[in-house]
């Protein structure tokens, strides 16, 4: 990444002044970053913390993982295309306040994340119990103008991590490298079988 | 008779067909095939069988978007967009932009359509019931709406003739409420339907489920230029196959093999010319939406098969001395008695079984449950009138489930790439009644692109719809317990259910014995201009709670065939 790109990204929509030691220990970090691609919707910020997010949500086994299917870009593809305006703004306002928290609980910038770190916080909102996943969900399908004050930071952080979650699913098992590696690829069945055993398939049918 | 100029040749017919929809095709088809040299008019563009099927071969890694609307595409759609379905990437040039095809809500009415050659049986839901004597006795039994001015008997060879030509697979269960059919070889259950059915025969005094009768392939029959359905599931891409039925597949290049049709699209007809002398219909008017050129065809015969609004609004377009307030509408009942099956409730389960069974091939469609209310004396119901079927089907989930969930990690993962749970689920399709006042009327205040009035529409469910509904979730939700499965969940949407989204609207141009109350006879022909036929879903004197489409087809060949006697018979004289 060159230093006119990384400038661009980090006044992107972020809305304060950024002072330059901030942006030259963002540059070294980048050198070490192996996501080459230049982000159109994220931040470098957003961009580093997806690229963690995506390895969290969905990494590598002996399948592969969100990062083998290049799922950070296309999940900020999906952001910049696919997004309404009003969610976009949602989505930045929420990376925001993980970020912040980021800082709090590991009084550094989270640009200099390690993927361990993003998980321990991640997980204090994603491990939950059937009854808390329930409210959470609920809480999140309904309007911004309803929620109250006081649980607006959590609502916006919840809109931002479960739209990485949402698009990375959604570009995973949709993608050509799981739909005809991993998953029961056959495009024209011709028959129709109603009951057979798993066994003679294996894995889920590409849909 | 003296030779015509080109000009004048190409500009007269024996017959014009408004529409190659699914009443529009068979119009065509029978029409050319008595030997009428007929004009099919088409507003939309082109679509030619398997060439014009953008999406029909693509997996969904080839959508850039993996089958998601760009928020650009969705402002375009955002009214054809409230199915939740119709305008994924992989279908949405089968909808019309809305911004360029406006319409206005009175009250809010969700008109799905398109603007192409084949219309909506491209993307029909393909399922095929027949009315039964029960359905066209209704109105005059319980006194809603207006007879209607024929009985099961007359339709029923015309059913024959359509389902042995689509091709309708299903099996005949001898029902009073669902009459038996040409059907060929129904598509098997899987695990879990099979337990279904015999689960809710057993345990609810033998109520039927039975196969979805839809209009694929299956079996050996011939039909010219389709194969069989080859259970990918793509259905409303259009099928390279022609496994299913659509007019691009089959109707419409029969027409052409008779040597007789001439498809005119990008022509919008938007008049009906009525001779004062004659007594009837000498033409359409046309606005050439490539050269918006404004023409005129003359024909003996006129098939008004637009869909159930557009050919109202054709109708109400074409005003004369005679008939002020649109063509055959001496009874004030054009535009109005508006139905459409309600929508959007039902009930779905999860199903802890058959974990080591699963399926090969994806079947287009499940299960069908007939009527079961209202139909003697045992099944009457105080708080509503007439009855409802349900479709349904059972599958095995996928990584989908787990969109509304918190999982993440390796676990989630490698879960999501096996077979899911089976889930079993089923909606209802309820009968509307036809109300006078469910209406629809010409916006001239707001005119589209062409400078033709659009349409606005007033149409509301009332207390009979409103009491179904109910009955309609807890049934749904009755026979998912009776069966034993778990997490039974009820759903009705009841402030996102309205008129419209059954995407079945008819009873504009309604068919009856009188002319003071109906706007069509018993051969769909206006009752005062009898060289114009009406015989898309505008005809429908009462809903049913079938898909219509089925009726429809077996009306357009009726009336056409009519028209074909009548137009030699009157050659003759």
């Amino acid at each position: 990444m060159n230093r006119r790109e990384a400038l661009k990204g980090l006044t992107l929509g972020m809305g304060y002044v950024v002072a330059v030691p901030t942006v030259m220990s963002m540059l070294e970090s980048c050198a070490a970053e192996t996501e080459t691609w230049p982000a159109v919707f994220l931040t470098d910020k957003e961009k580093h913390v997806v690229v963690q997010l995506v390895d969290i949500i969905l990494p590598a086994t002996d399948i592969p993982g969100g990062l083998d299917v290049n799922l950070p870009q296309f999940v900020d593809m999906m952001c910049k295309d696919v997004m309404k305006a009003s969610d976009q703004e949602m989505f930045h306002q929420g990376s925001q306040v993980f970020a912040e928290r980021f800082k709090e609980k590991f009084n550094k910038d989270i640009i200099k994340s390690k993927k361990k770190e993003v998980l321990a916080l991640f997980s204090g909102y994603f491990d939950k119990s059937p009854e808390e996943t329930s409210i959470i969900l609920r809480k999140q399908s309904v309007s911004l103008k309803e929620i109250p004050v006081e649980e607006l930071q959590d609502y916006l952080m919840y809109k931002y991590l479960m739209a990485v979650r949402t698009f990375s699913l959604l570009g995973y098992y949709t993608s050509e490298k799981i739909g005809t590696e991993v998953l029961s690829f056959d495009p024209i069945p011709g028959v129709l079988q109603g009951c057979i055993p798993v066994s003679e398939v294996g894995n889920a049918w590409t849909i | 008779m003296s030779k015509r100029t080109n000009e004048e040749a190409s500009s007269s017919f024996d017959a014009i067909v408004i529409g190659t929809g699914i009443s529009g095709g068979w119009a065509a088809k029978e029409l050319c095939e008595n030997g009428l040299n007929t004009l099919v008019l088409e507003r939309g563009r082109m679509v030619e069988h398997v060439i014009d099927y953008p999406t029909m071969h693509m997996e969904n890694w080839d959508f850039e978007h993996r089958n998601k609307l760009t928020a650009d595409e969705a402002k375009r759609q955002e009214k054809q967009s409230r199915t939740g379905y119709t305008t994924a990437k992989e279908f949405k040039h089968w909808f019309v932009d809305d911004i360029e095809h406006p319409y206005t809500e009175t009250k809010r009415f969700d008109w799905m359509r398109g603007y192409h050659v084949g219309g909506r049986s491209i993307t029909w839901g393909r399922h095929s019931y027949r009315l039964s004597e029960m359905d066209f006795e209704a109105n005059k039994k319980d006194g809603h709406g207006v007879d209607w001015p024929i009985r099961y008997k007359d339709l029923a060879p015309w059913y024959d003739k359509v389902e042995e030509y689509i091709g309708v697979c299903g099996k005949n269960m001898g029902l009073e409420q669902l009459p038996d059919g040409k059907l060929t070889e129904p598509m098997e259950f899987n695990c879990v339907e099979t337990d279904f059915v015999n689960r809710v025969a057993e345990n609810m005094d033998g109520r039927v489920i039975t196969n979805a009768r839809i209009a694929h392939i299956t079996g050996d029959k011939i039909h010219e230029g389709r194969s069989k359905c080859q259970f990918r599931d793509r259905c409303m891409r259009g099928c390279p196959f022609g496994g299913y039925f659509s007019s691009n597949a089959s109707t419409l290049p029969a027409a052409t093999r008779s040597g007789n049709m001439t498809l005119r699209p990008n022509s919008i007809a938007y008049e009906i010319v009525y001779d004062e002398k004659t007594k009837e219909a000498s033409g359409v008017k046309v606005i050439d939406t490539l050269t918006k050129e404004k023409l005129f065809f003359q024909a003996k015969v006129i098939f008004c098969c637009a869909s159930a609004i557009a050919s109202a609004a054709i109708l109400m377009q074409s005003k004369s001395d005679r008939f002020p307030n649109g063509l055959g509408n001496d009874s004030g009942e054009l535009g109005h008695n508006i139905m459409d099956h309600t929508l959007g409730v039902g009930a779905s389960a999860v199903v802890n079984e058959h974990e080591d069974k699963y399926y090969k091939g994806r079947k287009p469609a499940g299960f069908y449950i007939p009527r079961f209310q209202n139909l003697d004396k045992k099944s009457e119901k105080k708080a509503f009138k007439r009855g409802y079927g349900y479709q349904g089907s059972a599958s095995r989930t996928n990584w989908r489930s787990a969109i509304a969930e918190l999982s993440y990690g390796k676990e989630l993962k490698d879960a999501l790439v096996k077979p899911g749970k089976w889930r079993i689920g089923m909606g209802a399709f309820g009968e509307c009644l036809p109300y006078h006042e469910n209406k629809m009327t010409l916006n001239y205040d707001k005119l589209d692109a062409w400078g033709l009035p659009i349409v606005d529409f007033d149409v509301e469910f009332k207390e009979n719809e409103k009491a179904m509904l109910k009955d309609m979730k807890e049934q749904a939700v009755a026979m998912l317990e009776a069966a034993g499965y778990d997490e039974v969940t009820g759903y009705f949407k009841e402030h996102d259910s309205f008129p419209g989204i059954g995407i079945h609207e008819m009873g504009t141009a309604r068919m009856g014995r009188d002319p003071k109350t109906s706007v069509l006879n018993g051969f769909n022909q206006i009752h005062t201009v009898k060289n114009v036929y009406v015989t898309d879903g505008a005809c429908m004197t009462s809903s049913g709670c079938q898909n219509p489409s089925l009726t429809y087809m077996a009306l357009t060949a009726r009336a056409a065939n009519h028209a074909a006697r009548t137009y030699f018979k009157n050659k003759k004289v």
